[in-house]
């Protein structure tokens, strides 16, 4: 049976010496900065940590907070891995149309600063618009998760065509031999095949897209980084550990995802 | 409605000016971080050999630090750290006192640490991928360990991960719009404040967005330009 990752292991000891040793430099950082003492500091910490993970103190229904950001995120790959897909194959499409216009909206995309599409998806969209009898409100929210499935599902196409044309030419002849049409040889021989190499790269595009999802201010979301400015607003010598902890929230769940993208990558490093 | 747009505005002198400053704002500050990001991952690479192993763990603390947390969060945090940790300048004139780093200088700092810490990683991996046998036969020949690092190691990691570095650089540039927030003169804090004035937010959003993507196309075709002038015909892809 495979060794047991336990905190009492070597491994274990050591993530939580470091945890440990990042609490004591922010609390060392705030007793010789700030002017109040530690212990009624971190009682207003502990009794704002709901609002900063949820951005509310009654009850348990998400308003935002960090958990918004990371909502946010899920459904945003949601949507850029099955519009990435599509225009991945676009980019290898046999039509040259199909292949320049796919060619011109990727470069866009990527190209373009995140920021600047929030701002322009938020004020481009309507924040209703009427279907004939029903008005439908587009939230702050929709408008982010719109804005960010654009420039990741660019990101993602690239890593799609990259993934693709790195199976082995064999496949592609061998399937029009035995009969295949275009669509049934991507379907079935290169997209399955492709998968595996593409999954190192997705989910380094997911962490960077957590990641970006704290830009989504501008749109209007309630999300981690206004609950922290909200509560240091209140409580200004609080501003520079509630920043360190937001970042220590991003760092639990961003590097747990880096260290597992690495193993994968090795795991299927014979394929390349 | 997307066809009512009004760019009468852009013949305002005024906001000529701005637009155009803002431009060489964000040239400048882009700039200033590939340089120092370079700079910075040269160090690391250095450093990452060292004999000290409280340097090695320090480095790798640094680096996913940088990987694994949002730049914007990075961003205020040094911002509001640098300018109530470092000491403050009295200016004799107003007699007010104002932070020693300004916003400029703060986003400088941040972008260079942020995109250092991925040019580490990138140029270790180049370092990496010269083949071991090269070293060995500079060293045969005589050449020092500086030397050969100089005119054998570096050549050669530096066509390795030219692509690599080529997509860091571009990213750093699409990151400078975040300097915004802690109010840098760059081009997307202009572009606010001329909205502020003028209320016509979505025209201001969509050309300033034309103009990033031709900037940042500008520098991917630079980086494939330098791609192919570097290229050594039969070493690497």
């Amino acid at each position: 049976m495979a060794h047991k990752q336990t905190i009492f292991t070597k491994n274990g000891l050591k993530i939580v010496g470091y945890v440990l040793t990042a609490a004591a430099v922010v609390l060392l950082i705030h007793v010789v900065h700030s002017t109040t003492l530690p212990v009624s500091d971190l009682k207003i910490l502990i009794q704002r940590f709901p609002y900063l993970l949820i951005r509310n103190q009654e009850g348990w229904t998400i308003q935002g907070g960090f958990f918004m950001n990371i909502l946010i995120s899920l459904a945003s790959m949601a949507i850029s891995t099955v519009l990435g897909m599509l225009l991945g194959i676009a980019r290898i499409a046999p039509q040259r149309l199909i292949r320049w216009s796919a060619w011109g909206l990727v470069q866009f995309f990527r190209n373009s600063p995140w920021l600047v599409v929030i701002y322009a998806i938020t004020y481009l969209l309507p924040y209703q618009v009427s279907l004939g009898f029903t008005l439908v409100k587009i939230s702050p929210v929709a408008k982010a998760i719109m804005a960010l499935s654009l420039v990741v599902s660019a990101n993602l196409a690239e890593i799609v065509r990259g993934a693709i044309q790195s199976i082995p030419a064999g496949q592609w002849e061998s399937a029009q031999a035995m009969g295949y049409s275009r669509w049934q040889i991507l379907r079935l021989v290169l997209i399955p095949q492709a998968l595996q190499r593409m999954i190192p790269p997705w989910m380094n595009w997911y962490a960077i897209l957590t990641m970006g999802t704290t830009l989504t201010y501008i749109a209007g979301v309630q999300e981690g980084l206004v609950c922290v400015r909200e509560i240091s607003e209140n409580e200004p010598q609080l501003a520079v550990p509630l920043y360190a902890i937001l970042m220590l929230l991003f760092f639990a769940y961003c590097y747990p995802i880096a260290r597992w993208t690495r193993k994968i990558e090795e795991k299927f490093s014979y394929l390349s | 409605m997307i066809f009512n747009l009004d760019y009468t505005w852009l013949s305002d002198p005024t906001y000529q000016a701005m637009l155009g400053e803002g431009i060489f704002n964000t040239i400048k500050l882009s700039l200033i971080c590939i340089v120092c990001s370079l700079v910075i991952g040269w160090i690391g690479v250095w450093l990452q050999d060292s004999s000290w192993g409280w340097v090695r763990r320090g480095l790798q603390v640094y680096i996913q630090i940088f990987r694994n947390t949002p730049p914007l969060v990075q961003m205020f945090f040094l911002f509001f750290v640098l300018s109530e940790f470092l000491p403050k300048v009295n200016d004799p004139a107003t007699g007010g006192s104002s932070p020693l780093l300004g916003s400029f200088s703060s986003a400088a700092i941040m972008l260079s640490l942020f995109s250092g810490a991925f040019n580490i990683e990138i140029l270790r991996s180049g370092v990496n991928a010269v083949p071991r046998t090269m070293i060995e036969a500079g060293e045969s020949l005589g050449y020092s360990r500086m030397q050969c690092s100089i005119k054998i190691v570096f050549p050669l990691a530096l066509r390795v991960c030219l692509p690599a570095l080529n997509s860091n650089l571009i990213n750093l540039i699409k990151t400078t719009t975040l300097a915004s927030g802690i109010a840098t003169p760059e081009l997307l804090y202009f572009a606010g404040q001329i909205y502020a004035d003028n209320f016509k937010t979505l025209e201001v959003m969509l050309l300033i967005w034309v103009v990033y993507v031709l900037l940042v196309g500008l520098l991917v075709v630079l980086s494939g330009w330098l791609e192919r002038a570097l290229k050594i015909p039969g070493y690497g892809t």
